[in-house]
């Protein structure tokens, strides 16, 4: 079996972002690290988030940083990946993309304990970069110019030190001096040494001054002085004439200025009212805003707050370190300042926030300050606050996150063309149920209702710009059938088959220029539009009922000769020039040659596209795609103003250019009749449509995703959920630790608000808890999914069972779990006795712990029954069992449970459930369990697959084959009867088979006495399973599912990642396919190296080598390539690039 | 001299000087856990993927996952129990 990865959705989780002027100029841009994407972000004057540019880059990017000589007007982006090789980048505004200037090897690659690439500092003034590993190893490289003003880059200089691990670095700014940079370390080379612990526990933090001397091309360690053991962070005081310099060094509950040669100032972060008092508060992003007179620095906590950070500083240095509470946004990993106002807030988990200043935190608020600070016996006094209601910032815009994708199912419960995607998202208050479908999102602006509207073409009316009117009338009794025309031309079939060609003329007056005779009649043709420049388009394209197209000649030297016939599959019905226009540049576009598009809508439901030569008229590279059951009709309409092609068939789509890529994306939208463009004050693009009876006004948005979504707010982590097919309805289990319940926390909000005087207005109902998309715009002072629920001691859990309707959006039952439960494992099964029919049991645990040790109070397993059909739950009975069920399946009218290392049967009884057979010979604990006929196919969190089978005469159950590599299962999926596709957490899908002999031999054992007595090696089962296929995504895959996406498609594996993207691998039907692609990737491989310096084979192979899988993701590259490097390619593997484009696009398009 | 360059002790020592964790004769169980346990630490800080990961699982933000794995007692003194 070969498979094809293809990447549906780019990890839309960001894991660092950095701004400034990447394309020069005076535009503030941003660029994110999305795990193993780089993309360019910019925010437009509406102040919503443009994705500019997006690039894999085929390895796994760590750090980011952006630099900028002196002097220059641009900025430089320093990439600290998994490649061992430090890499500098250029954003290239004229081709749209990330140049690479520079790229130095210095280690091995991975993500390893002492190769650099963790952590990057910059120089502020642009001199010189750090970059450094965990442990060890830092280097140090000089930047410079060379007398052509291009960026140079000096062999490494190494301020490696053994035995020390780094915790942050940072450039310190001293103006012009020698670059300097600081590093929180540790030393443990003492610790090592002693085995009493007692060293380990006097090990201490320090920070250190590492000073490179540019004259002496030298890196010293300056300076080091102990710091606070809770430091995790650093960040640069502005210095020179703009401030003191110095570094700030964020601690656990506090913030201090450190300097050479300046005493400490520390001051307290201000605490939550409601922390539990073990609990420490950790700064976890910073950004800085630095003006000509003035500098803050915005500190985030690991709750959410943000604090202003202001320095009082003189001569002396500094003398007062304030700490201001400033706003309170969801926890970010990275936070960018804009020079433009703007405060881009890259989420941990959930969506991204564009946000604009209103105030710079000038009122009075909370404030602690070192002037202030009080020690006590106890330690520090601390600072309480109240978070409340963003008063400085103000949010514009945000950008859809599914990190993480929890659990995910397809399924057509809609009953619409094609199934959706059900994902579990989000963590905490911001969770969300998202439903997603393959297409583009429409905002609808107007409907309205239509009266008949009657058409009679028997002439031409000719309306000038004046007003005056020219009349042409059919002779005879025939009738216009078709027409075509564009700003200067016209042309009309009259039935039987005479085409008639007009031309406005220079005065203005509409000619008859031509006849000509078809042999049958028309079934449809166009003009194509007026090239700039020119007087008039020297083609028509005319269908014909004997599945043909011509193209016409309009010029007047060959008038209505026929240029080229096209035959294709089925009569034609509509016909529409597609003009690409040459870009050098633009917007989203690099440069592309203008080319003309034919597109023709077929009656057999296919849209037909081949490319036009625009000398001779020449059809080539054609391409065809079912669309829909009925034949597409095509339109055309502007999209970013550009011609775009909307083309309606069962359901519309739309054809575009997006980034130098021709797209067909389906429309989530109802059947269109008819549209054409629609442009008003209101909406400058727009397309209004004839639907059923019905004037439909709607706008295109975000142009560029695969999918659009729906999202539904949940309460809680969703962590599993099970859909009930027949009746339409979810049921999701949710769960959080340490959080309190929801009585809890409403007494908790009562009680604030009636501290703050607002007892009145506390409508404190079950319904504010709900958190979620709709609520934000609400005056609730104190939205969960802003602040994040109050932190509660660990060892408290809540969680919740919900059954939900995705049509309404509703819930139809919500039951709060009591005392410390939590929910885990969740299925419907029916059990042999058909009193209840269908049930649902939960796999509970109660008061679970994970450190130091993992212990639980007790587990159970909850039965519930459906009542109202299916739209609420009454408790049956629950059983108690001695770990936590973390997996349950229904088999052969039983229920399989997997309680830790333990697999059980059970059956239901009147007031538990009763134990028939159990198996305690699995490694460590069952995470999954999948079966199929009398098989069982089990997962283990550790150890992968282990394959068993249960024996009803003899009520036992067997381990016959296990897998040969320990796997951290994180996702499984049963494939076929010998086949599992799991994934694992560091990154790893991979399928494995039972050989076809075991299987029969296993199959045809009729005692089952084989299996039973024979003992495999080393505690392991009898007989291995085999890998079959391997492939490292590069992302922890959670969830994976078989599913066809496309009416009719073929069936793909689909996975979901925690980065929140969303991928399919679809297995190769011809052995050509897997020769061209495999050879495609091999050429792809050599000719386009990835940007970033990681090896792609060494990267698809992280862990284990990479068996039968092309990735989709490099091949679809080939089009980003220079055009005599695709035509390179192309010439070795026998084809031209236009057949390898047809290729990538055939091979996408059988996914979706 | 010559053949002390191409003994495979001093290129041991050599390899053990330059690449932190490589194992040797005299290694004791404790010395190979804790390395191994050092690695996975900062691999799990290096694949961010995996941090949220684990952050998901313990409810806590990514930034405080990474602080923790990158504490002394994690790092320094943890039990191994054998």
């Amino acid at each position: 079996m070969y498979l094809y990865n293809l990447t549906l959705q780019q990890a839309t989780g960001i894991v660092s972002a950095i701004n400034g002027n990447f394309s020069g100029g005076k535009i503030q841009e941003i660029v994110v690290a999305r795990g193993k994407i780089l993309s360019l972000l910019r925010p437009d004057d509406l102040g919503k988030l443009q994705t500019l540019h997006s690039v894999e880059i085929f390895g796994c990017i760590r750090s980011l940083a952006q630099f900028r000589l002196t002097g220059a007007q641009k900025d430089y982006i320093v990439v600290g990946s998994d490649s061992g090789r430090i890499v500098i980048l250029e954003y290239n505004k004229e081709k749209n993309v990330f140049d690479k200037v520079h790229q130095e090897t210095f280690g091995k690659s991975g993500c390893r304990r002492i190769v650099p690439g963790q952590y990057l500092a910059i120089d502020p003034k642009g001199r010189a970069v750090m970059i450094g590993a965990c442990e060890k190893q830092k280097l140090v490289y000089v930047l410079n110019r060379d007398t052509a003003a291009r960026l140079t880059i000096s062999s490494p200089l190494e301020a490696h030190k053994s035995h020390t691990i780094v915790y942050s670095i940072c450039g310190v700014d001293c103006g012009f001096d020698n670059p300097i940079f600081a590093a929180i370390e540790l030393d443990y080379s003492e610790a090592d040494q002693d085995s009493t612990g007692v060293a380990a526990g006097e090990a201490q933090k320090h920070l250190t001054f590492y000073e490179l001397d540019l004259g002496l091309n030298h890196v010293s360690r300056k300076w080091s002085e102990q710091v606070d053991n809770g430091a995790n962070m650093l960040v640069t005081v502005p210095g020179g004439g703009d401030g003191p310099s110095g570094v700030l060094v964020c601690a656990e509950n506090f913030v201090i200025y450190k300097n050479q040669g300046h005493p400490d100032v520390r001051a307290v972060i201000p605490r939550r009212a409601d922390l539990p008092e073990e609990r420490g508060v950790l700064i976890v992003s910073a950004a800085t805003h630095k003006q000509k007179s003035m500098f803050f620095f915005l500190l985030q906590t690991e709750y959410g707050d943000i604090f202003k950070v202001t320095l009082e500083h003189g001569n002396e240095g500094v003398s007062e370190l304030k700490i201001k509470y400033f706003d309170t946004i969801p926890v970010t990993s990275s936070m960018c300042v804009l020079k433009t106002g703007f405060l881009f807030a890259a989420s941990e988990f959930g969506n991204h926030a564009l946000y604009q200043f209103q105030a710079i935190g000038d009122d009075p608020d909370v404030e602690s300050s070192s002037s202030t600070l009080m020690e006590t016996e106890e330690g520090f006094q601390p600072v309480f606050f109240q978070p409340r209601g963003l008063k400085n910032l103000v949010r514009i815009d945000q950008a859809e996150s599914l990190m993480p994708i929890m659990d995910m199912k397809i399924a057509n419960l809609f009953e619409e063309e094609t199934p959706q995607i059900f994902s579990l998202c989000g963590r905490g208050p911001r969770s969300s149920l998202r439903i997603l479908r393959p297409g583009l999102a429409i905002s609808e602006m107007a409907v309205s209702q239509l009266p008949g509207v009657p058409i009679h073409p028997n002439g031409i009316r000719h309306i000038r710009e004046d007003g005056r009117i020219n009349e042409w009338r059919t002779p005879g009794k025939r009738t216009i059938v078709k027409v075509g025309s564009n700003g200067l031309q016209v042309v009309i079939a009259l039935s039987g088959g005479e085409l008639i060609y007009f031309e406005v003329d220079m005065t203005g007056q509409l000619m008859e220029v031509e006849k000509h005779e078809m042999s049958g009649d028309v079934a449809c043709l166009d003009i194509a539009p007026v090239p700039e420049g020119r007087q008039r388009s020297r083609f028509l394209a005319v269908g014909s009922y004997d599945n043909t197209i011509r193209i016409l000649s309009l010029d007047p030297d060959d008038c209505m000769q026929v240029l080229s016939v096209q035959s294709v599959s089925s009569p034609p019905e509509s016909l529409l020039f597609l003009e690409v226009k040459a870009s050098v540049g633009g917007e989203d576009g690099a440069d592309h040659p203008a080319n003309l598009f034919l597109n023709a809508g077929l009656q057999n439901g296919v849209l037909f596209r081949t490319v036009v030569d625009m000398v001779t008229g020449q059809l080539s590279d054609s391409r065809s795609r079912f669309l829909g059951l009925r034949a597409p009709k095509l339109f055309s309409v502007k999209v970013r103003g550009r011609p775009a092609m909307l083309c309606l068939s069962s359901r519309p789509w739309l054809g575009y250019i997006h980034q130098g890529h021709f797209l067909l994306t389906p429309l989530s939208y109802e059947t269109l009749e008819f549209a054409a463009s629609f442009s008003s004050d209101q909406c400058a693009e727009g397309v209004v449509a004839v639907a059923g009876d019905a004037l439909r006004v709607f706008t295109i948005e975000r142009l560029g995703e695969t999918f659009n979504e729906t999202a539904i707010p949940l309460r809680y982590t969703p962590r599993r959920f099970v859909l009930q097919p027949k009746r339409k309805l979810l049921v999701i289990i949710e769960s959080d630790q340490g959080s309190y319940t929801a009585e809890e926390r409403e007494a908790a909000r009562k009680e604030c608000f009636e501290a703050a005087g607002m007892g009145e207005n506390g409508n404190g109902n079950m319904n504010q808890m709900e958190n979620g998309g709709d609520d934000e715009d609400k005056e609730d002072p104190l939205s969960d999914e802003q602040y994040g629920y109050p932190k509660a001691e660990s060892n408290k859990w809540v969680s919740c069972i919900r059954v939900l309707d995705p049509r309404t959006a509703s819930t139809t039952c919500l039951l709060e779990l009591q005392d410390n439960e939590a929910a885990f494992s969740v299925c419907t099964v029916n059990f042999h006795d058909k009193e209840y029919g269908t049930l649902l049991a939960v796999g509970t645990a109660k008061g679970l712990q994970f450190w130091p040790k993992r212990s639980l109070t007790a587990g159970f397993i909850h039965i519930y029954r459906f009542l109202e059909d299916g739209r609420s739950l009454e408790l049956l009975h629950k059983t108690q069992v001695e770990g936590v069920p973390l997996a349950l399946c229904q088999f052969q009218g039983r229920l399989l449970a997997g309680i830790g290392s333990v697999l059980r049967l059970y059956d239901l009884g009147k007031r538990r459930l009763l134990r028939k057979c159990e198996n305690k010979l699995f490694p460590n604990t069952i995470i999954s369990i999948q079966t199929y006929r009398d098989r069982i196919y089990v997962g283990d969190i550790q150890e992968s697959f282990h394959f068993c089978k249960y024996r009803r005469d003899e009520n036992q159950l067997y381990i016959f084959a296990d897998d040969v590599v320990p796997r951290w299962l994180t996702a499984s999926y049963h494939i076929d009867f010998d086949t599992m596709a799991g994934a694992d957490k560091f990154g790893n899908v991979y399928f494995v088979r039972l050989p076809q002999d075991v299987s029969d031999e296993i199959e045809e054992d009729p005692t089952g006495g084989k299996i039973k007595w024979e003992q495999g090696r080393l505690n392991g089962a009898p007989n291995k399973v085999e890998e079959i296929v391997q492939f490292h995504v590069g992302d922890v895959v959670t969830s994976l599912q078989k599913a066809s996406l496309i009416p009719g498609g073929g069936e793909c594996v689909l996975y979901g990642t925690v980065m929140g993207s969303l991928g399919a691998l679809l297995p190769f039907t011809s052995r050509d396919d897997v020769d061209f692609f495999s050879h495609l990737e091999m050429h792809m491989r050599q000719e386009h190296p990835p940007l970033c310096g990681r090896d792609h084979m060494a990267y698809r192979s992280a862990y284990f080598p990479v068996k039968d899988v092309i990735d989709g993701d490099l091949c679809e590259q080939f089009p980003t390539l220079p055009l005599d490097l695709q035509r390179k390619i192309a010439d070795e593997l026998d084809r031209t690039p236009g057949e390898i484009l047809k290729k990538l696009e055939e091979a996408r398009n059988k996914i979706i | 001299q010559a053949s002390d360059r191409f003994n495979i002790n001093s290129q041991l020592e050599h390899l053990q000087a330059k690449y932190v964790g490589t194992g040797h004769a005299d290694l004791n169980r404790f010395e190979w856990a804790v390395n191994i346990q050092r690695d996975s630490y900062a691999s799990y800080i290096g694949h961010y993927p995996m941090l949220a990961y684990f952050a998901v699982a313990e409810n806590e933000s990514i930034g405080r996952e990474r602080y923790n794995f990158m504490q002394v007692n994690n790092i320094l003194s943890f039990c191994l129990v054998f």
